[in-house]
């Protein structure tokens, strides 16, 4: 077997227990043994839990209201903040594809499913992480990805984050780089469309 | 498993914030304080890397080291039997900790653990990294089994008393426990493929078929590994 195939067997054992975990937080033994069954693949991880699990003095909130040692925080978070700031999300890599996918004539059919067939245009602004994506687009992309808003709203954000940083040569004053995504309103009020779709497409970023 | 309704709604209302606001929000310590943030939804601020250009990022990061120090210190704090097993001193909580931020970030699961239980969650991270610690060699930690006398005197064969007893008298189950947690501590010393068939033949009670299968063995094999297993217990018994 590789080192990677052993690496996701013992990242699902590890979900396995932890959903089983989360549904069972005081697990009797008749419970380990039908988990235990019911994953044979996993039984080793399964029963090495379980005998851990059994053996430790579980922790409450008070256990936890002491001094912090500062020893250890101070060997551990370079470590932390390097890990999560250097690397990607891994819930972004289903979003990741769909999004590849809007391209060409699927543009123009994703912005009309999601309302915004009078300026599709909007959708590649939101797409390429400028612009912040309104309430009601953020649901119904969220479902078009079948993920949670949430999802979605840091994966765009996450785009504006990684842009590159143009190079150009301003003609006249200062050039000028977004350091936030643009605001919803403000896109559409720059748009300088007609009363009618200017407050429709201002009412997407209302709450239901 | 589904995401916790009220942590998600939290995660929403802070995401829509503005970050001056978040910050504030990160310096609050006391979890009385109504805006206080939750250890959970913190949790899928990191799983969502969200708020780095503004900072609150790497605010949340500080903050959850903090929460996650604390409570794998208070782990070992609360169990330190396993400085048997395992010098709990501050490079292995450091270790616990820092393998906790790994599996934090790497998670690929829709749903995790850390965003619907932080405590429960950060407990099984530290057992995770209990079980890679635990050695393969055949260290045995000879400790004195006490065996339980029922009120005639006579002994619980040590076999049973691996087993929580819960339906005894509260003394007798506060024995029991102490000796099923002996037995089960020193089990976790031995080879994996050892405890693993004492486990399935004293607790789970299978056939030597179900247990073969399970250790991808042999039968023979399976019972050699289990009569090993018992010739310790009744080794550590005896010292």
């Amino acid at each position: 077997m590789t080192k990677q195939h052993d690496i996701d067997k013992k990242s699902t054992a590890i979900n396995i227990i932890d959903n089983f975990l989360a549904d069972n937080p005081n697990p009797t033994e008749d419970q380990w043994k039908l988990l235990i069954e019911q994953y044979k693949e996993y039984a080793g991880d399964i029963v090495d839990t379980a005998l851990l699990y059994s053996t430790m003095n579980h922790l409450e909130d008070s256990d936890v209201e002491t001094p912090l040692d500062m020893t250890v925080f101070d060997a551990t978070i370079s470590n932390a903040m390097d890990l999560v700031l250097t690397t990607t999300s891994p819930l972004y890599g289903d979003i990741e594809k769909k999004v590849a996918a809007i391209r060409g004539p699927a543009v123009r059919k994703v912005a009309t499913d999601i309302g915004l067939e009078i300026a599709p245009f909007l959708l590649n602004s939101i797409i390429c992480g400028s612009i912040k994506v309104p309430h009601k687009i953020l649901q119904r992309l969220a479902d078009i990805f079948d993920t949670r808003t949430t999802v979605v709203k840091a994966y765009f954000s996450s785009k504006f984050e990684k842009q590159a940083i143009p190079v150009f040569k301003a003609e006249n004053g200062k050039p000028e780089v977004a350091v936030t995504q643009k605001g919803w309103e403000e896109t559409v009020r720059s748009l300088n469309l007609p009363l009618d779709k200017t407050e429709y497409l201002l009412s997407l970023d209302l709450d239901d | 498993m589904k995401h916790d309704p009220i942590h998600q709604e939290n995660l929403k209302i802070l995401m829509d914030l503005d970050p001056i606001e978040i910050r504030r929000r990160l310096e609050i310590q006391s979890y009385t304080d109504p805006e206080y943030i939750a250890s959970e939804v913190l949790a899928s601020f990191i799983r969502l890397r969200y708020g780095g250009s503004t900072g609150v990022l790497g605010l949340v990061v500080n903050q959850l080291n903090r929460r996650i120090t604390k409570i794998i210190q208070g782990y070992f704090n609360k169990n330190g039997k396993w400085q048997g097993v395992v010098s709990a001193n501050n490079v292995i909580v450091a270790e616990a900790t820092s393998y906790a931020w790994e599996r934090l970030c790497t998670d690929k699961s829709k749903v995790s653990l850390s965003e619907n239980r932080f405590l429960v969650w950060a407990e099984k991270r530290v057992l995770d990294f209990l079980k890679s610690q635990i050695t393969n060699d055949s260290q045995i930690i000879s400790n004195r089994i006490t065996t339980v006398l029922d009120k005639d005197g006579n002994e619980t064969p040590f076999e049973d008393l691996l087993f929580l007893d819960e339906t005894a008298t509260p003394v007798a189950v506060c024995e029991r426990f102490e000796v099923s947690t002996k037995l089960r501590q020193l089990m976790l010393t031995w080879e994996p493929c050892i405890r693993q068939a004492v486990y399935f033949r004293l607790i789970c009670r299978y056939n030597w078929e179900m247990i073969a299968e399970l250790l991808y063995v042999t039968k023979p094999t399976a019972r050699k590994y289990f009569n090993t297993g018992i010739e310790r217990l009744k080794g550590a018994n005896n010292d």
